[in-house]
C-alpha cells in the first residue's frame, strides 16, 4: 500500500510543524518515515493514521535526530572548500591574481583600490548574503541544508576579512601577500560556491 | 546501534560494503538491510546512519541520485569511483582489526 499524495503532505507538514527547516532534509526523513509507515499499514494490516501515529511514537527520538545540526556536519564543508584549490581552475586563478597583482601594482588603479578593497570585500559578502536570502527565503520561500552549510566559510572569510582589514577605515599599508592571500582565499570561494551552486541546480532536490 | 560504542567505528564501513554489493540503496533500504543480514541484532539508528551518509557524500565517497518515488523524493546513494577505492582499503582495515581482536579475545581461534 502506497501513501498518497496529501498522506506525503501530511507528513511534510508534521515535520515542518516540528521544526525541520530545510527543504532537502525534510525530503528525506519524508521517504524514511512514508516507508516506514507503509511497511506497518502492510504488516500490521492497520489504516494510514494508526499506523503515523505508531511509527512516530516508537521512533521520535530517532527520527528528529536526522535533523540534528552539528558544527561536526559542516566540517566536510570546510574540507571541500581548502580540497578545491587544487582544482585546475582555482589554481590558474590564482596564478591569474598573482600576475594580475604584480601588473597593476604600481599603478593608480591598485594605489585607488588598495584603500578600500576590504571594503569591497566586505560589500560583495553581504550582496551574495542577501541575494540569497531574497532568493531562498523571499522567492522560493524554501530553506536548503545544503546551501547553508557552505556559509561556514563565508563566515570564516567575512571574519578574516574583519579582523586581518578594517574594512571602514582607509589603509595606508596592506601587506602584499596578505593581499595576494586573502585575494585567492575568496576568488577560489566564489569559484567553490558557484561549483556547489551548478550541482544544487543541476539535482533533482529543488521541490517544484 | 546495539553496543553501539563497538560498533560505531564500523558504520561508514558497513554502509560503503553494502553499497558496494548492492550498487545504490536509499536510507530505509540500508537500515532494513543490516536489520536482516544480522537478524535483528544490529539495529542502525537514523541519527546515526543519516549524518554518516552526508559526510560520506561531503567527503565525495558516495553520490547521490534523486528520484521521484510514490509521491516523494528518494535519495538514493552510490559508491563514486574513489569510495569503490577506499571501500577496499576500509574492509582490508576492518577484517585486520578483526583478526587482531579474535587474537586477544580467543587466541585458540586465532
Amino acid at each position: 500500500m502506497k501513501l498518497n499524495q496529501n498522506q506525503i503532505q501530511f507528513i511534510d507538514g508534521y515535520l515542518q510543524r516540528n521544526d525541520v527547516i530545510y527543504v532537502d532534509v525534510r525530503a528525506e526523513m519524508i521517504d524514511h518515515i512514508a516507508t516506514g509507515v507503509e511497511e506497518k499499514m502492510k504488516v500490521e494490516d492497520i489504516d494510514f493514521h494508526d499506523a503515523f501515529v505508531s511509527y512516530v511514537n516508537s521512533n521520535r527520538k530517532e527520527i528528529f535526530s536526522m535533523n540534528k545540526k552539528t558544527w561536526q556536519s559542516t566540517l566536510p564543508e570546510l574540507k571541500n572548500y581548502f580540497r578545491f584549490f587544487l582544482k585546475p581552475k582555482s589554481l590558474l586563478a590564482m596564478a591569474l591574481i598573482i600576475i594580475l597583482f604584480f601588473t597593476f601594482k604600481e599603478t593608480i588603479v591598485y594605489t585607488f583600490l588598495k584603500e578600500d578593497l576590504s571594503f569591497y570585500f566586505l560589500l560583495i559578502f553581504l550582496s551574495y548574503s542577501v541575494l540569497s536570502m531574497i532568493y531562498f527565503w523571499g522567492i522560493k520561500k524554501e530553506r536548503y541544508y545544503f546551501i547553508e552549510r557552505s556559509n561556514i566559510v563565508l563566515s570564516i572569510l567575512y571574519w578574516l576579512n574583519l579582523f586581518l582589514f578594517n574594512p571602514f577605515e582607509k589603509q595606508e599599508y596592506i601587506s602584499d601577500v596578505l593581499t595576494i592571500v586573502f585575494m585567492c582565499l575568496f576568488v577560489v570561494y566564489v569559484l567553490y560556491a558557484l561549483n556547489q551552486m551548478n550541482k544544487f541546480f543541476n539535482s533533482k532536490m529543488i521541490i517544484k | 546501534m546495539k553496543n553501539s560504542q563497538l560498533y560505531k567505528g564500523s558504520l561508514t564501513t558497513i554502509v560503503m560494503k553494502l553499497l558496494e554489493e548492492n550498487g545504490r540503496m536509499y536510507g530505509y533500504e540500508i537500515t532494513q538491510k543490516v536489520k536482516d543480514i544480522t537478524k535483528g541484532e544490529l539495529k542502525i539508528t537514523e541519527g546515526a546512519l543519516y549524518p554518516a551518509l552526508h559526510k560520506l557524500e561531503a567527503e565525495g565517497v558516495l553520490e547521490v541520485e534523486i528520484e521521484n518515488v510514490d509521491n516523494r523524493l528518494r535519495k538514493y546513494y552510490k559508491l563514486t569511483e574513489k569510495g569503490t577505492a577506499e571501500t577496499v582499503n576500509r574492509l582490508a582495515e576492518l577484517e585486520e582489526f578483526i583478526k587482531n581482536m579474535q587474537s586477544i579475545v580467543n587466541p585458540k581461534l586465532a
